[in-house]
């Protein structure tokens, strides 16, 4: 192919009118090496070139991102399962602890009562000793009555 | 098995679109991501795919409209950064980088439209007719954009030839 049939070819190219049959045409002039006066245009072609090489790779960041998210997601589950777990159990053992007290506290008063019942026995003793001493009163006073009567009956006699 | 083999197909040009991908959110990163998010997309609509004539151009206009999409969540997100980057860009830097970075970088500057018809013709060979499908535009429509990208390029690289060899 003559320079000047390049230089229409390139002219064509710029425009967008050239065919795919003849693009692939001005791309092997550039790859075998092309003439001096074309040269400037050589950087475009080995461009397109380059580039048509770059394969597809597969970015694998994404799921590692992903994992290191969980990661430190099922870490802070954990710590926050952990002290909620302690702050039940310090709760529960406060409860019982008060409630153990409270307990001392209800078996030392029950044991206060039954002490001071026992020690109330005697004086129910006198109590009922002072109902028996009720009686003799009542003893003492049929007594004033027969003696009375015996003075009358003295008294009788003797007039 | 006919459902198989137009998901393999799809799964078969997995560099194609990557690479166009890659162009249009200007990140390997980006683009790994809105492939495995298209092939994720097209498992769903596997019924869309077997009904469309073209199956090729379904996975690429799809890819297009993830990415696009992408770019919009983006500058919503990153408005200030992108700023940030267009100004600390001078050109004193652009003299000292090489030829295909100075291209990658003119390219991440075109509108959407001509980046990625640049990206079908150029580097991935489609013909006019499949661009169309897979764009939505008129062959005259993509014929202007991609002679638009294809000239701004060729006066970047004239440039540079002249800078160096001056």
């Amino acid at each position: 192919m003559s320079t000047n049939d390049i230089d229409k070819l390139l002219d064509k190219f710029f425009d967008a009118e050239t065919t795919l049959e003849e693009e692939k045409t001005l791309k092997s002039y550039f790859e075998s090496g092309c003439e001096t006066k074309h040269e400037k245009f050589k950087a475009y072609f080995e461009f397109a070139h380059k580039e048509s090489l770059i394969v597809y790779t597969e970015r694998k960041q994404k799921p590692i991102l992903m994992n290191k998210y969980f990661k430190y997601a099922s870490v802070a589950a954990l710590i926050l399962i952990s002290a909620t777990l302690v702050f039940i159990y310090n709760a529960n053992q406060k409860s019982k602890e008060q409630l153990r007290t409270t307990e001392n506290a209800i078996r030392f008063v029950c044991f206060q009562v039954n002490q001071a019942q026992e020690e109330m026995e005697p004086m129910r003793l006198v109590n009922s000793s002072f109902k028996e001493l009720e009686k003799l009163n009542e003893l003492e006073k049929t007594q004033d009555i027969l003696l009375k009567q015996l003075r009358i009956i003295q008294n009788a006699t003797t007039n | 098995m006919k459902k198989d083999k137009n998901i393999e197909a799809i799964f078969a040009i997995k560099d194609k679109l990557f690479r166009i991908a890659n162009r249009l959110l200007g990140s390997e990163i980006e683009a790994s991501d809105a492939v495995q998010d298209l092939y994720l997309k097209i498992l769903e609509k596997r019924k869309a795919l077997d009904e469309h004539p073209k199956k090729e151009a379904f996975a690429v206009s799809t890819l297009k409209n993830l990415c696009i999409d992408k770019l919009r969540k983006k500058k919503n997100s990153y408005a200030d950064d992108i700023m940030l980057n267009n100004v600390s860009f001078s050109e004193n830097i652009e003299q000292k980088m090489d030829i295909n970075a100075i291209i990658s970088k003119a390219l991440s500057e075109l509108p959407e439209k001509q980046k990625l018809i640049f990206q079908l013709r150029d580097i991935e060979g489609y013909e006019y007719v499949e661009i169309c499908e897979i764009t939505g535009l008129t062959v005259s429509a993509v014929k202007t954009n991609l002679s638009r990208a294809r000239k701004l390029l060729r006066d970047i690289i004239i440039n540079r030839y002249k800078y160096e060899y001056k």
